[in-house]
């Protein structure tokens, strides 16, 4: 019985789907603006996902989070609709309609019927330009902002992202919380809500993306008519600075009463134009990026039982790349939990991995890849974001080979670069015992 | 759940399915299968589903059910532990497991042309699992940890794990799906493997497969590596029933890791399963109701009384026996519990005797129906809901008649089963409050 296991592997084993068969076509629908879609006829329901560069890493001093506060008031009343016949109409008709913001981008996302796009279309264009802000609504959304905010110095969770946070970003803008600050949420007015949409919303910092029942011709035609009115000429412009950070490595304790406590590392990351991106993309995959078998799920999970999920990712703002990971654990094994997670690092860092994790990654990368595209929501999603890392549309013909290109020396390159324990600090939220040399903060 | 993959939504509406086209065919051992083709792209969601859950444990032993889940991973006469999630990963598959009160799943999302390895492995596992003390010990410490961090340090699962443990008084429901922490400490290798040889049969599973593959096919390939396999005798659930409740219960924790007061109230009502009609008509009411946008909570408490910031009220119809309409309120800052609490019950009074308006039900009805469509849009989504659905009573055609049976409830259904939900000796409210530090 082995054996045939053995051999069934071997049979399934190589043969790489190699065809991430995406027919991406540009539509363009103003001067050099070109939107990318997908049709797919297969459901008649089309996904749309918008991005405009402006999130709230452009919230001034003293008006944090008047970004989000703007997305979050767009479907609260519009045009003659008042809050409540907005909200009614949308899911009368089943359009799902949603506004949010990142620290760099303001998103839009609709998510509706072919037989409904004139008007999900028709209301999109009244929450953009005739939102009506009304001081009923916006004191109530405020109040659930106000609530949240004051949940990230209660919440375990969320006091871990806050501080995580301070630690990374000091005085940048990425400091705060997309939601803002407590104390400006109340000085945020109308008059902020409205010259955030007239400076921010243009069309040269938009990308469009599109999937589902809706033809090159039909999305031109919305587009034309809904986004030639964002060609604004008084253009000021926000710019959100680079950040530049040396991290020192230390561990930093914020003490709560827990029984768990929250491990948080983090270390410089890389850029998305980095020659080396895909080595570090496929390093990262080995290191703890592989859910079930990465080397800190082996170490940690597998091996000690120490840990219900231990991670890493690499993550990428405009300004600033990091590479991050986290781990929960019962408080008497903090210590272990990150000492095990230094040496998988340094091992990395020193020997690099092996020809078979490099190989083992590299199926689970490229024979995966298909497993994205399975949703209009999907394939919008990445189609957007691939648009805004600057990419062609025949990335999706060339990604494998990058992956695929990857080679042993190129991962301990860019592990050597990456990888160090005297870069990387820790944060932990809870009650450990046994940990020493740590700042308490 | 083996791990945190992704977020899944737990909550599905039995928001139907007109248009899947389920296939289904039954081995001679038992074992189900059902195929809802889809070929968007070269790729499938299989999934097996085990007509058992935490509410099957013996008592004493809560934790079973999921504890086993994680353990399906460990190990069979032909693999060694981990090497089943090894084959998956370096095959392109993503994969992972859930365990609830009635059902336990296991899932690969994968290329369509690894379906014959998926299913080997899956029948290797139905029967062969292996298990060492030492890895059993490992996995202890890990379904601790996940205790630990998804429940223990968490208010609102603390709170919930509450209020079910008082909603059903003598219902197997009334066990956490993870197990209490004392009893998870206390199983042994032995307790597992029963449950295991009594509960793991292809007649007391269905497979699930939404993708690009044809129903001969799997079977075809179902009958080469689970044919082979005997079915067990599978004694008939016999869960007992809730008796008559007497009293409202009410349970409050106070939480230092919270600064959000939420209201809860829990009702029991009746699963599909026990009361079909009137499952059907609470899951209509429960978007007129509770939509937290749209629906008259909202109306209520946030636009009119301005007591709350957010509202929500949800029933969730699969299961055998009873289960829970709950209604969820955040009130305004300055709100107490207490004055949401007395507002609730007198707004309750009032919609026993409130008619319903003909158009209003029929736009409702169509936002039901229509979410069928968007259910299509992934692999997963399809997956998931007719597993959930087939091994919580309901049949392949009450699932696809399900969008029929919705447009029929009617003004009469709405106003002769609502007064019965809202029996407050059958309920039990929940606070949550910050502790002030």
């Amino acid at each position: 019985m082995k054996k045939f296991f053995f051999i069934l592997i071997f049979l399934f084993f190589n043969n790489f789907t190699n065809s991430n068969a995406l027919d991406v076509k540009e539509v363009n629908y103003y001067k050099d603006k070109n939107a990318w879609l997908v049709n797919d006829e297969n459901l008649p329901i089309v996904s749309i996902k918008i991005a405009f560069k402006a999130g709230s890493g452009i919230d001034l001093k003293g008006k944090k989070g008047t970004a989000n506060l703007t997305a979050s008031l767009l479907d609260e009343g519009a045009g003659n609709y008042s809050s409540k016949e907005f909200k009614k109409e949308l899911a009368d008709n089943s359009i799902m309609l949603n506004f949010s913001v990142s620290h760099d981008n303001f998103y839009i996302d609709l998510y509706t019927l072919k037989e409904n796009l004139d008007l999900s279309f028709q209301l999109l264009d009244l929450a953009l330009t005739k939102p009506t802000f009304k001081l009923e609504e916006v004191n109530r959304i405020k109040g659930n902002i106000k609530l949240i905010l004051e949940e990230s110095y209660k919440d375990p969770d969320e006091i871990a992202s806050r501080i995580f946070r301070e630690v990374l970003f000091e005085d940048h803008p990425y400091k705060y919380n997309t939601l803002g600050v407590l104390e400006d949420i109340d000085k945020i007015d109308k008059e902020d809500l409205v010259n955030f949409l007239a400076n921010n919303l243009r069309i040269d910092n938009l990308y469009i993306a599109a999937s589902g029942d809706i033809n090159e011709y039909e999305l031109k035609k919305y587009l034309k008519k809904y986004f030639k009115k964002f060609d604004k000429k008084n253009k000021i412009t926000s710019n959100i600075p680079i950040h530049k950070k040396k991290i020192e490595p230390k561990i930093f304790l914020h003490k709560k009463d827990l029984k768990q406590s929250s491990i948080i590392f983090a270390g410089e990351g890389i850029s998305r134009n980095d020659p080396y991106f895909y080595s570090a993309y496929v390093m990262n995959y080995i290191l703890g990026g592989g859910g079930f078998f990465s080397k800190l799920t082996t170490e940690i999970r597998e091996k000690r039982g120490l840990v219900y999920s231990v991670y890493s990712y690499l993550y990428r703002y405009d300004k600033y790349n990091f590479f991050s990971g986290g781990a929960e654990t019962s408080n008497e094994n903090v210590d272990k939990v990150i000492k095990i997670i230094k040496e998988e690092i340094m091992k990395v860092k020193k020997e690099g991995v092996s020809e078979e994790e490099l190989k083992n990654a590299k199926n689970y990368l490229i024979n995966s890849y298909v497993l994205r595209l399975d949703s209009n929501k999907k394939v919008a999603s990445i189609l957007l974001n691939t648009q805004m890392d600057g990419l062609s549309t025949d990335f999706f013909e060339k990604r494998n080979d990058y992956i695929n290109s990857v080679s042993l020396k190129d991962i301990k390159k860019i592990a050597s670069k990456i990888l160090d324990e005297n870069q990387i600090f820790f944060l932990v939220i809870g009650d450990p015992s046994n940990l020493k040399n740590i700042n308490k903060i | 759940m083996r791990f945190f993959l992704f977020f899944i939504i737990i909550f599905f509406l039995k928001d139907a399915f007109a248009e899947f086209k389920p296939q289904h065919h039954i081995l001679e051992n038992g074992l189900e299968i059902v195929v809802l083709e889809n070929n968007r792209v070269p790729a499938i969601a299989h999934s097996i589903w085990y007509k058992v859950g935490s509410a099957d444990e013996p008592n004493g032993k809560s934790g079973i059910a999921h504890f086993l889940e994680h353990l399906m991973f460990k190990g069979t006469d032909n693999l060694k532990p981990g090497e089943f999630s090894q084959i998956v990963s370096i095959n392109g598959g993503k994969e992972n497991a859930f365990t609830s009160k009635n059902y336990t799943g296991y899932f690969q999302l994968i290329h369509k042309s690894k379906l014959e390895l998926i299913m080997s492995l899956e029948a290797d596992r139905m029967k062969n699992i292996q298990l060492f003390e030492k890895d059993f010990e490992n996995e202890k410490a890990v379904v601790l940890e996940e205790r630990y961090s998804r429940v223990d340090d968490n208010p609102s699962a603390l709170l919930s794990e509450q209020i079910n443990a008082a909603l059903y008084m003598n219902h197997p429901y009334r066990k956490p799906i993870i197990g209490w922490e004392h009893e998870i400490k206390n199983l042994n290798l032995d307790d597992v493997m029963k449950f295991y040889e009594k509960y793991y049969a292809p007649n007391n599973a269905i497979i699930v497969i939404c993708g690009d593959v044809n129903l001969d096919d799997v079977v075809k390939i179902a009958k080469k590596y689970f044919g082979p396999i005997k079915p067990s005798k599978i004694e008939k659930r016999d869960w007992t029933d809730e008796p008559t409740q007497h009293a409202p219960r009410k349970i409050t924790l106070n939480s230092k890791n919270t600064a959000i007061s939420v209201f809860q109230r829990h009702y029991l009502v009746p699963t599909y399963t026990k009361s079909k009609k009137e499952a059907l008509t609470l899951e209509v009411f429960s978007e007129i109701f509770g939509n937290s946008s749209t629906g008259m909570l909202f109306d209520e408490f946030v636009k009119n009384k301005k007591l709350a910031t957010s509202v929500s009220a949800y029933y969730y119809p699969d299961g055998f026996g009873h289960t829970s309409f709950t209604i969820s309120i955040i009130p305004k800052k300055n709100v107490g519990l207490e004055e949401i609490e007395i507002h609730l019950d007198e707004y309750l009074n009032k919609i026993k005797k409130k008619n319903f308006n003909k158009e209003e039900l029929q736009k409702i009805k169509k936002r039901l129906v229509n979410n069928t469509i968007f259910a299509q849009d992934s692999l997963y989504m399809g997956m998931r809901i007719f597993g959930s659905s087939l091994t919580t009573g309901y049949s392949l055609k009450e699932i696809t008649n399900w969008p029929n049976d919705i447009a029929k409830v009617s003004i009469d259904d709405l106003e002769t089963y609502i007064p019965n939900i809202f029996n407050k000796k059958n309920s039990v409210t929940g606070y949550l409050l910050p502790i002030k530090e």
